[in-house]
């Protein structure tokens, strides 16, 4: 019965393209977490408002425009960075106001302040058409490939730069190739999640392999699968009960996020329980 | 052979000249040791040496000189003073301690540019078992699938010995590891450089302001504070009684200002 929905194309479209975002949002995110840039996702996405206004003021496919913006602002970041002492959160603060102020300008200029921009702000999985699923697939699997073969420099680069430029890592080329990657793992999850919800495909799973995981291997392999889960079922269950994809998947993920912090609570519990009673024996 | 060569080296930072003429150099074999009070720009000047740093003047390693020497840099180990990871961080020791092998396969894939200035017997291990005997080494074995945030400050900096010595480097570089150590990791440590020196020919180059253990230890002194004040062997340094007089009254100024405050 609950199987029916897999005979649908679109549903088998929603699956796919969300599966391989889903993956590549969260490997990429556990690096951008590890280095204290969880909120790096949304001001990206929120520039790439400022790029899909463009795309809809001059007529070009809004998700390009979009991706242009994005790679440039993460770009922009990436040089600001290194040159001038800005923090990381003040530096994502303005980005995020900045991209959306200009989108909004953009907008009304444009006189396109309508639906289609919810959509953007807001995902629309299930209406996905067969050629952006080719889009997303080569993306996404770009970007989990890369992040493969790259994870041991990217790993270096995140605990200790300068250490990693003694070892030989050209950090800054593999900083700007991560924020490229970054931006268009952005994009893309837009179509998923929307604007709005973009930072949970990237913080949400690895909040929650962090928990599980005592290594790094680990963790780069659970946050994938709980990315996964949280899909296929925030997708299912939206679908029977006629609720909004993205923020499903999202609810989803947090409580599975809910369920580990009792699940670690329980076991610290039983685990000094244990101990008193063993000190008691003794 | 000359392991490190620096000239006239000067470093300006936001119009403050923090090292000015210093020149040093370091010859294969030897552990040298640099004295100087906090904020005397020891670590500026190993930041420079590591290319982390703007500086005018001469740098060699291994007769490789300023830009020209970045191919070489990761035949350096570096022990930076402060080294802080989070509790969170999902990341075994095992794990951190094998970000040593970048170091070590560039090595091996650039063995040729340094032939000659001691050829490291790593080249030929396994990445494997170049990670375990680097653990070993340094007694960490028993702790390798522990996240690395919950280890004590001596574990923390035996573990970053440890990633430096997956590769075996040439030259070692450490910057003030004595400091935050109590007196038994401080004699672990000790002993350990000893053993590298001795047995691996690891040239060493440390900073400390603890007279007595880096008297101990090294076998050259340098003197800085801002400028180069003395670089001669241990027994000259010893000699100079200028010098040990103006070292001697520091670390009895440091003395006073404790015991003053254990009074108060």
């Amino acid at each position: 019965m609950m199987l029916d929905i897999l005979t649908y194309g679109f549903i088998q479209r929603a699956l796919l393209t969300g599966v391989i975002i889903g993956v590549a949002c969260s490997m990429l995110g556990l690096f951008l977490v590890l280095r204290r840039y969880s909120l790096f996702g949304d001001a990206l996405a929120h520039t790439a408002l400022t790029g899909i206004a463009m795309g809809i003021f001059l007529n070009i496919y809004p998700l390009l425009t979009a991706l242009v913006t994005s790679t440039l602002a993460s770009l922009g970041i990436a040089k600001l960075r290194s040159s001038i002492k800005i923090q990381g959160d003040v530096l994502i603060a303005i980005l995020l106001i900045a991209g959306v102020a200009t989108a909004v300008v953009l907008l009304s200029i444009s006189k396109s302040m309508n639906v289609s921009i919810l959509s953007y702000l807001f995902g629309s999985i299930l209406l996905i058409g067969s050629e952006d699923v080719l889009v997303v697939m080569i993306a996404g699997l770009m970007v989990i490939a890369s992040i493969i073969a790259y994870r041991d420099k990217l790993l270096h680069i995140t605990i200790d730069e300068d250490q990693a430029r003694i070892s030989g890592i050209n950090v800054g080329m593999m900083n700007y190739l991560f924020m490229v990657l970054a931006s268009i793992i952005i994009i893309i999850a837009i179509r998923l999640v929307g604007i709005l919800l973009v930072s949970s495909l990237i913080v949400l799973p690895n909040v929650a392999a962090m928990m599980l995981g005592t290594g790094f291997k680990r963790t780069l392999l659970i946050s994938p699968c709980i990315a996964v889960v949280s899909v296929i079922m925030g997708i299912f269950i939206s679908y029977n009960l006629d609720i909004a994809v993205s923020g499903m998947i999202v609810v989803m993920n947090l409580i599975i996020i809910a369920g580990m912090v009792m699940y670690t609570k329980v076991r610290s519990k039983s685990k000094s329980n244990y101990n008193g009673i063993m000190a008691k024996r003794v | 052979m000359n392991i490190l060569n620096i000239n006239t080296l000067r470093v300006v930072r936001n119009g403050i000249t923090i090292l000015d003429g210093i020149d040093l150099s370091v010859d294969e074999g030897d552990i040298l040791g640099i004295l100087g009070p906090n904020g005397a720009g020891k670590t500026t000047l190993f930041r420079a040496i590591l290319a982390l740093e703007k500086y005018d003047g001469n740098v060699s390693i291994f007769n490789y000189t300023n830009e020209d020497r970045v191919k070489v840099l990761p035949f350096v180990g570096y022990i930076p003073q402060r080294f802080s990871i989070d509790s969170n961080f999902p990341i075994t020791v095992k794990e951190y301690v094998s970000t040593g092998l970048t170091a070590l396969r560039y090595m091996r894939k650039n063995s040729d540019l340094i032939r000659g200035a001691g050829f490291s017997s790593s080249y030929s291990k396994s990445d494997e078992s170049a990670v375990i005997e680097a653990l070993d080494t340094v007694g960490l074995i028993d702790l390798k699938d522990r996240r690395l945030g919950v280890l004590s400050g001596g574990e923390l900096q035996r573990a970053m010995l440890a990633k430096v010595l997956v590769s075996r480097p040439p030259l070692l570089i450490l910057d003030e590891p004595f400091t935050a150590l109590d007196a038994e990791s401080q004699t672990m440590l000790y002993e350990l450089l000893k053993i590298l020196n001795d047995d691996m020919h690891i040239t060493i180059v440390i900073a400390a302001h603890d007279l007595m253990l880096l008297m101990r230890l090294a076998r050259s002194i340098a003197c800085i504070n801002k400028r180069l004040y003395f670089h001669g062997s241990k027994d000259e340094c010893l000699s100079n009684d200028l010098l040990l007089k103006f070292y001697s009254e520091s670390a009895m100024h440091m003395h006073m200002k404790e015991h003053n405050m254990a009074s108060e």
